[in-house]
């Protein structure tokens, strides 16, 4: 997926979230990783690239298309896209099926019956087979945060953004929802996904980008990032992230 | 765990109502003795048919200003989150000046005053109107605090499915919306039902009008006063009692 961003600029009134970003990711990357610390500007561009925000300036080209900013087209290419997001942001009065089954036949016209059956499918894939008929407060995070996952997968989404997906969760629920992006991943999902998740990055990522204030202070091939950070600042976020690990 | 969940015996729970209800009918008998009150109930007994009439009149007002009052209130609400600025405006100045009226001065203005000015003769129609619009008003506030509640990041998990502005009210926030705004629903619905006594001022024939009528007639001074609690009461614990019902039929955690 070739991604080319252009001085992207947004702001949150005085707040400057993005600060002119720029960066290319050639056509062969499948997983993109987005570093850099809270506040750097990770979740902002996240949502930019998906459309779930309009920039205040700059552009973006997927594919060579430039993404348009009107609403029409913003929905169209959020269509396209599969977001999961720290807080899991399930529909709390629906249950598991539906939260996957509903988008399914609202947004993407699939009939009723189809989108329960591959609703029903996706969620026995990621292992959730027994909870499809609960409720998100009956079940635990990893579970809850693997029912998001299952909604924005089951459409088969061009691409899947995933904004630190397992930042509220405890260490074995990181596990099981690591594993399912792993899998993901490498069964050839185009995925953008920022993390604090270190080891992870390192063994999922194609491509990084690492911002810091709302700048690309790096934009990198995975292995060349983690090995030989040009960048002070890099090195220092490495080793401050990987110290007790 | 919810109190309604909690298990219980339902003798016990028969029990303990019979002797809450014989302790208040006792409190109620030691009211009336310490005022060596005579009752004279024969000669209210005649003017029954009066009575239930009045009762017809409040349970057709009161269904009414009950159908008008919750589209009413949803217009009111919607228009205060216009985007444009007259209806904004419009709505808010409607809902903070009927709110902060007694609805016995509403009535009064508007049935002797508006309704005259229109040509209006019939009170039951300003009185079902000027009661929707009383509690339509606060009904919108009730309902803007449901809608302001469902969260900003269910409104971007919505957005982020793919759904488009109808959908996202349609599917997240008005179910959600719906279960946080019932119990202050019903609560208003069972104010409006009492405050359409107040329609007597302006000459409806509704309950508390014909209570007061029969008394007069039948030289009685409190014994109508019972039975208009009571049929009140009739109209009040069942709606209570329905609308709590919807509730648990549409609990969830959030």
């Amino acid at each position: 997926m070739h991604i080319k961003v252009n001085q992207l600029v947004k702001r949150y009134g005085s707040h400057v979230a993005l600060d002119g970003a720029s960066f290319e990711v050639p056509a062969q990357v499948n997983c993109l990783v987005l570093l850099g610390a809270s506040g750097s500007g990770k979740s902002t561009l996240l949502r930019v690239l998906g459309s779930l925000l309009t920039p205040d300036s700059g552009s973006i080209h997927i594919n060579e298309t430039a993404l348009g900013w009107t609403d029409e087209a913003m929905l169209k290419q959020r269509r396209g896209n599969g977001f999961v997001f720290q807080s899991f942001n399930l529909f709390p009065h629906l249950s598991a099926e539906e939260n996957v089954a509903l988008p399914l036949r609202e947004v993407h016209d699939i009939n009723a019956r189809v989108a329960s059956h591959q609703a029903h499918e996706t969620l026995e894939k990621f292992g959730l087979g027994e909870h499809v008929k609960k409720r998100p407060a009956e079940m635990s995070g990893g579970q809850q945060q693997r029912v998001a996952l299952a909604r924005a997968i089951a459409p088969k989404p061009g691409l899947l953004l995933l904004d630190e997906p397992t930042s509220a969760l405890d260490p074995v629920m990181t596990q099981e929802v690591l594993d399912l992006i792993l899998r993901l991943a490498e069964a050839g999902q185009r995925t953008v996904l920022s993390t604090h998740e270190i080891t992870f990055a390192r063994k999922v990522a194609d491509w990084v980008v690492f911002l810091d204030h709302g700048v690309v202070i790096e934009s990198a091939p995975a292995s060349q990032f983690f090995d030989q950070p040009e960048s002070e600042l890099a090195r220092q976020f490495l080793e401050s992230l990987t110290r007790y690990r | 765990m919810s109190p309604e969940s909690r298990p219980q015996s339902l003798l016990a729970e028969v029990f303990w109502n019979l002797l809450l209800c014989l302790g208040m009918m006792l409190g109620i008998w030691a009211v009336f003795h310490a005022i060596n009150y005579n009752w004279h109930w024969e000669s209210l007994w005649k003017w029954r048919w009066l009575i239930l009439r009045g009762w017809g009149t409040t349970v057709a007002v009161s269904a009414l200003a009950l159908i008008i009052s919750i589209p009413l209130g949803l217009t009111l609400m919607l228009g205060q989150r216009s985007r444009w600025i007259p209806v904004r405006l419009a709505c808010r100045g409607c809902v903070e000046l009927v709110r902060g009226t007694p609805l016995l001065v509403l009535l009064l203005i508007g049935y002797y005053g508006v309704a005259n000015a229109l040509g209006i003769a019939r009170p039951w129609l300003p009185g079902v109107f000027l009661l929707a619009l009383f509690h339509s008003s606060y009904l919108s506030e009730i309902f803007r605090g449901a809608w302001e509640s469902i969260g900003a990041s269910q409104l971007e998990g919505a957005r982020a499915v793919g759904f488009n502005q109808q959908q996202t009210w349609r599917f997240v926030i008005f179910p959600q919306a719906f279960r946080r705004a019932l119990p202050g629903t019903a609560g208003q619905m069972v104010s409006l039902i009492k405050d359409s006594s107040l329609l007597s001022v302006i000459g409806v024939e509704e309950l508390t009008q014909m209570v007061r009528s029969a008394n007069a007639q039948a030289y009685t001074a409190l014994e109508g006063f019972i039975p208009l609690a009571i049929l009140y009461i009739l109209l009040t614990i069942p709606l209570s009692w329905w609308t709590r019902r919807i509730e648990e039929r549409f609990r969830f955690e959030t």
